[in-house]
């Protein structure tokens, strides 16, 4: 058999590939198109990412925490909320003003706590005070338990402190890969967007942050609330942010009865600030309206029914007493 | 002393002889300024998400250096039979012993060293503060961390047969203790007897290699160890290294040295 000549093989296998490259271009360039918005996690690790976008939000956390944070071997019942997910739920409260007697000054954000029958400020779930819960919860580490922890420790974060001063932009690379890592987790969205826009006064980050999740997640009501949020604190738009919010409640009022169970706070926190903005409009009817919904998910009744009254009482031309509350 | 600093010698050239320091170092050096690069809100003052890989990755890579360096210094030496005439030399079997680990120990702080040029470079380019004391620290606990896995290894190394299972029991050994080890106590004191003595057994035994790492205080800005801590810590790393070569050189002293 003659032997074929190396250039003739080099030939043949070239226009082979040639010709297969043409033909699988179109199938490629179909599959990149549909790749075309992934990020790198997602081509990486495909559905498999999800797993890791909690440890990203809880890297945020040790950032936050400067270094101090309970390991899976310490207390697990010490291990309290993180503190990353103060959002404005939990962490307004020392955003606003109270008079002399102890009531809220500030007309903003009704949802971020509850009142009492006398309109006293009164904290978020368990209705103790956040602060000192988080610094029992971070107290894992007690005292040396011998010479060895000790030495030790001399070598480890043993002081717990948060991060100020504009620091606090730290957490939010973790933020951002725990967002790329679960599109779907829409509490990362919101938090997110809370640290941008509460602490490094990045408006139109967290605002890009927002629609990014309800792009991802169009029928978020959480994403929906935090949007309204924006337009009424930082925009004063107050048309836009009853929108949302109205918006935000009918997708709410859309879910199954299971999801609707897991998620009254949520609805407390539309309806209480549609109640809000709908009292400042003026249209006092509608304001009692949303605060008889508020009414039905709140773990505090009366003081809304106060609220209601003190509206009432308004509509029928009879002045509140002195110390009654003003939403 | 002359014999066992011109053993020291010979590893250290072939540290840099060998491709594995500049291929992990390259790899840390892309994958760092990789993540130094990406832009989050236009905001480039963070800074600490980058000095934590970067610390990772050194951590990792001198890791990998040290065990993988160590591991093959004596097995080598056998299978090239180059042991006879280094032996047939006035050269007794503990000065081999202590020529290597220095040796391996010297040539991983020279890789050290580079790393952590690399990092405060990085760190300072992304607007981080530079702080001598603390990084000099750094370093020294390092370098005291990884004289323990060395001398680890090579007691590893007269012990198991080849260099693979060598260097993957010892790696196995240190991610343990590095990950575990701090917290053997806390795991001890929720065990009924006997495991507890056990357990507590065993975290006193451990080198706690963690001791060291102090990556968590170089990222979140935290004051460093005082200097009687780093006496303490450097004093501790030497009774395990002396422990560990004097258990190397009382295997390896009566062994056969055929393959």
């Amino acid at each position: 058999m003659k032997k074929a000549s190396p250039i003739l093989i080099f030939c043949l296998l070239g226009s082979l590939v040639f010709t297969l490259a043409t033909l699988t271009e179109a199938e490629f360039s179909k599959l990149r198109a549909a790749q075309a918005g992934q990020g790198a996690f997602t081509k990486l690790l495909g559905d498999g990412r999800r797993l890791f976008s909690g440890q990203a939000v809880a890297m945020a956390d040790v950032y936050l925490h400067s270094g101090f944070y309970p390991s899976i071997f310490d207390s697990v019942e010490k291990k309290g909320e993180k503190a990353i997910s103060n959002t404005d739920e939990a962490d307004d409260h020392s955003q606003h003003k109270h008079d002399e007697h102890g009531n809220c000054m500030h007309e903003e954000d009704h949802s971020a706590h509850k009142h009492d029958a006398d309109g006293k400020c009164v904290h978020g779930a368990g209705e103790e005070d956040h602060d000192e819960e988080h610094e029992k919860a971070m107290s894992f580490m007690g005292k040396p338990r011998d010479p060895l922890d000790a030495l030790i420790r001399n070598f480890r974060v043993t002081q717990h402190s948060h991060l100020e001063n504009g620091e606090e932009r730290e957490v939010i690379p973790w933020l951002k890969l725990a967002i790329e890592l679960n599109p779907q987790a829409v509490e990362t969205y919101a938090v997110t967007s809370f640290w941008l826009r509460k602490n490094l006064k990045r408006v139109e980050d967290a605002r890009g942050v927002l629609r990014e999740g309800i792009r991802n997640n169009p029928k978020s009501f959480e994403l929906l609330f935090a949007m309204g949020l924006i337009y009424e604190q930082d925009d004063k738009n107050d048309e836009k942010a009853r929108n949302i919010w109205l918006a935000a409640k009918r997708f709410w009022e859309d879910q199954s009865v299971d999801a609707k169970e897991v998620s009254l706070d949520s609805y407390g926190k539309i309806t209480v600030n549609l109640a809000h903005l709908e009292t400042e409009a003026g249209n006092l009817k509608l304001a009692i309206q949303y605060y008889e919904l508020t009414k039905l998910t709140s773990p505090q009744p009366d003081s809304i029914q106060k609220q209601i009254d003190s509206i009432k009482s308004r509509l029928s031309g009879v002045t509140a007493p002195t110390g009654e509350l003003t939403p | 002393m002359n014999t066992v600093f011109a053993i020291a010698g010979v590893v250290i050239k072939e540290l840099y002889r060998r491709k594995d320091f500049y291929v992990l170092f390259v790899l840390s050096a892309l994958i760092t300024i990789g993540a130094g690069s990406i832009n989050f809100f236009k905001d480039l003052a963070m800074v600490r998400y980058v000095k934590d890989v970067c610390l990772l990755l050194i951590w990792l890579s001198t890791l990998a250096i040290a065990v993988m360096t160590t591991a093959r210094q004596i097995p080598s030496e056998k299978e090239n039979r180059t042991i006879f005439p280094l032996l047939a030399k006035p050269v007794s079997r503990v000065q081999f012993i202590v020529g290597k680990f220095l040796g391996c120990w010297l040539a991983v702080g020279l890789a050290v060293l580079v790393f952590y040029v690399f990092f405060i470079i990085v760190t300072a380019a992304k607007g981080g503060e530079f702080y001598f004391a603390a990084y000099a620290k750094t370093i020294v606990l390092h370098w005291l961390m990884l004289g323990i896995v060395i001398a680890m290894t090579l007691l590893g190394s007269v012990i198991f047969a080849a260099v693979s299972s060598n260097a993957t029991i010892c790696l196995v050994a240190i991610l343990g203790i590095l990950f575990v080890g701090e917290h053997l106590n806390k795991i001890a004191v929720r065990q009924p007897e006997p495991m507890k003595s056990i357990t507590y057994t065993i975290y006193y035994l451990i080198p706690h290699l963690e001791m060291y790492d102090v990556r968590n205080l170089v990222v979140n800005n935290k004051q460093m160890p005082d200097l009687i801590a780093c006496v303490k810590a450097t004093l501790y790393a030497g009774a395990y290294m002396s422990l560990f070569l004097f258990s190397t050189w009382y295997v390896f002293r009566r062994q056969r040295l055929n393959v």
